[in-house]
């Protein structure tokens, strides 16, 4: 599987035909983001912060919350401007975005790995690295610092790199928009529909 | 002993307020803007001058009939400053979103509206402008320094934007800000009506005279206050429709059909329906290209562009006896006959409005002004992108090849033009709850509100320099 080189993504960015143009939006500066021979785009840290703090929820269950679990009772938001900056102290996590908006084509997907110099330093940025064709929106990043040291992040900072990949015609008549889209960073469910109503009807049959 | 329980429990109110104010000071105001936190330095100025009354009420030199006017007059400033601490209530974070901030703030600094400024969002369909002179606050004998220091920091009037919160907070409507910063560079646009009216006004007076069978002249109040209200609105309307183009008229009478009834004149403003005929006219003027507002939008959407295209339940306003007859229900006999005559005045002296307008902005900030030219660039840029999920963000400049963030009065033209004519394109995740167009208007208000962020961003990003 081969993925797409600095020209190739250039090129992607560029395309005139609207399904097939790759968006990642604004970069500040092409040059320096889409480095020659990286074969990747260098994404930035956005705005938006989302901080677990203190609740009542004792565990996070999605068979024992309300239907759909609100999981947004959890997370203290933040928003950061330009010039501003936020701490994550060790062993936190927090939930961010990249400051670009990604919206990959139906023939790519990709893979969004922490930069090597934040993993140093002990921060890991991303968990969820996946992106599936279609998608569109900011990318959530779950932040977490393993180190010993507070870190304090500035929005517009390189926080990971996205790497593309060509995704073979399957055939399947895909609508754009079924995957992501500009949604809250905090998570809506867990399991899908079917997956939940499922495991509540085994736990209520296996009830001790 | 009154007098000491009558200091105590003004410092009780007096502590109570400032600790008030200090937990208002360290709250987040929407893109950490300026204004909210100049206001407060205010009112902690104010307390501090009363505190300052409250000690110097201890003085055992002074008279008590003296200790106790200081202590009457530190309750009253307590009073005033809990006030002004109700005037700032939704300026917060959690009622107006941190990405309009900045680009709204862009657009007043274009405009040249120097004086200092704070946003704040109302449970009610309420576009406002409202300014504080600095007379409001100084009016004290003896101001602590802290006030003073806090007054020296503003520039004057202090002005508060009004916009509807919540539900009503939707993005394309954003641009009757534009009316609204069109009443607070009003005075400055030089409109002379005594000067270049004058047939005009007299025959309203002539008009007003034979209805209400008594004589009057051009400088009674009433009519001189219904004029000049008007004059000034129709003013700020020309002003918005310079700024924002069909923006501004999509979102003002899609606005009044939405949260108003009736024909909505008043003394304050002139009926809607003559609002809207008056910029509808200038929907179909040709551009420097040649070709209108109406001729480019129907051109990128195939839909005609007609005067109703958003607002069709805004009614025609009755005229002569029938809207006299109307107006007397709630208004007295002149200012009824004056607003019933003056629909007459206002489409007269119209053109000599728009083009007083148009000629300042053209000289003060001509790269503010939108044009059908910039709407046919923005729509063949913006709009079959956005139906593709890709919001309005930048833009490759044609001459130079630059990438450069697109303007604000560009989104919300894109915006609205995908409103009214693409929503059914806006494809969105299957299996949402409710209605699709619901989840399709979400979609395409998170779309233009990145682009709002991501543009200002980059703005913010090419200045640092």
């Amino acid at each position: 599987m081969s993925c797409l080189n600095t020209a190739e993504i250039r090129a992607r960015l560029e395309e005139t035909n609207l399904k097939q143009r790759l968006v990642v939006s604004p970069l500040f500066s092409l040059e320096e983001q889409t480095k020659p021979g990286q074969a990747s785009i260098d994404v930035r840290l956005g705005f938006e912060f989302a901080l677990v703090s203190p609740s009542v929820v004792g565990a996070i269950d999605e068979l024992e919350a309300q239907e759909p679990p609100i999981f947004a009772n959890m997370f203290r938001k933040e928003y950061v401007t330009l010039g501003s900056g936020i701490v994550i102290h060790p062993h936190q996590i927090m939930l961010a975005t990249t400051l670009e908006y990604i919206r990959l084509p139906g023939d790519l997907m990709a893979y969004v790995v922490g930069r090597s110099t934040w993993g140093r330093l002990g921060l890991i940025v991303a968990t969820a690295v996946g992106i599936h064709p279609f998608f569109s929106g900011s990318l959530t990043l779950e932040l977490r610092n393993l180190g010993e040291t507070p870190l304090k992040l500035y929005p517009g900072q390189t926080i990971a790199q996205l790497f593309f990949h060509e995704v073979n015609d399957d055939g399947v008549d895909t609508s754009p928009g079924q995957y992501g889209g500009t949604v809250d960073m905090i998570p809506q469910r867990i399991s899908s529909k079917g997956t939940e109503s499922k495991l509540r009807i085994l736990k209520d049959k296996f009830k001790l | 002993m009154a007098l000491e329980n009558a200091r105590q429990a003004n410092r009780v109110f007096i502590a109570r307020l400032e600790a008030q104010t200090i937990g208002l000071q360290n709250e987040v105001y929407p893109g950490r803007h300026p204004g909210p936190y100049k206001w407060l330095k205010i009112v902690r100025g104010l307390i501090a001058t009363a505190q300052g009354y409250l000690t110097e009420s201890e003085n055992p030199a002074i008279s008590d009939t003296d200790k106790s006017k200081l202590i009457n007059d530190a309750a009253q400033i307590g009073q005033f400053s809990f006030g002004k601490l109700k005037d700032i209530l939704g300026a917060e974070a959690s009622e107006l979103p941190h990405q309009v901030i900045k680009p709204l703030q862009r657009w007043l600094d274009d405009l040249k509206i120097k004086e200092t400024v704070f946003f704040l969002a109302e449970h009610a369909p309420n576009y406002e402008l409202r300014i504080w002179p600095k007379g409001h606050f100084s009016h004290f004998h003896h101001p602590a320094q802290s006030l003073t220091d806090a007054l020296s920091e503003v520039e004057w009037p202090f002005t508060r934007i009004t916009v509807p919160g919540r539900a009503l907070g939707m993005l394309p409507y954003y641009a009757l800000v534009a009316h609204e910063a069109g009443h607070a560079i009003y005075a400055r646009v030089g409109l002379d009506l005594n000067a270049n009216s004058q047939p005009q006004l007299q025959t309203l007076v002539d008009r007003v005279q034979a209805r209400i069978g008594r004589s009057l002249t051009v400088n009674d109040t009433a009519l001189s206050e219904i004029v000049t209200n008007w004059v000034e609105e129709l003013a700020a309307d020309a002003i918005a429709h310079f700024i924002a183009g069909p923006a501004f008229y999509f979102s003002a009478f899609g606005f009044f059909q939405m949260c108003t009834r009736g024909y909505g004149v008043g003394t304050s403003h002139p009926p809607h329906d003559l609002r809207r005929s008056v910029l509808y006219e200038q929907m179909l003027v040709n551009g420097a290209a040649g070709s209108s507002y109406a001729e480019i939008f129907q051109k990128h959407t195939g839909v005609p562009f007609d005067i109703e295209i958003n607002s069709i339940g805004i009614p025609a306003c009755s005229s002569g006896d029938n809207l006299f007859a109307v107006l007397q229900i709630n208004y007295d006999v002149l200012p009824s006959s004056v607003m019933t005559e003056a629909i007459q005045y206002v489409t007269e002296i119209y053109p000599y409005i728009f083009k007083t307008v148009g000629d300042y902005l053209k000289v003060e900030c001509p790269d503010l002004i939108y044009t059908p030219e910039k709407l046919d660039f923005d729509l063949t840029n913006h709009l079959e992108a956005l139906c593709h999920l890709i919001p309005p963000i930048e833009f490759k400049e044609a001459q130079t090849g630059e990438i450069k963030p697109v303007v604000l009065s560009s989104i919300l033209n894109v915006g609205w033009v995908a409103l009214l004519t693409k929503l059914d394109q806006i494809s969105v995740q299957p299996g949402q709850v409710g209605s699709i167009h619901t989840w399709q208007m979400e979609r395409l208000h998170s779309l233009l509100i990145k682009a709002v962020e991501l543009a200002e961003a980059r703005r913010t990003w090419e200045e640092a320099v």
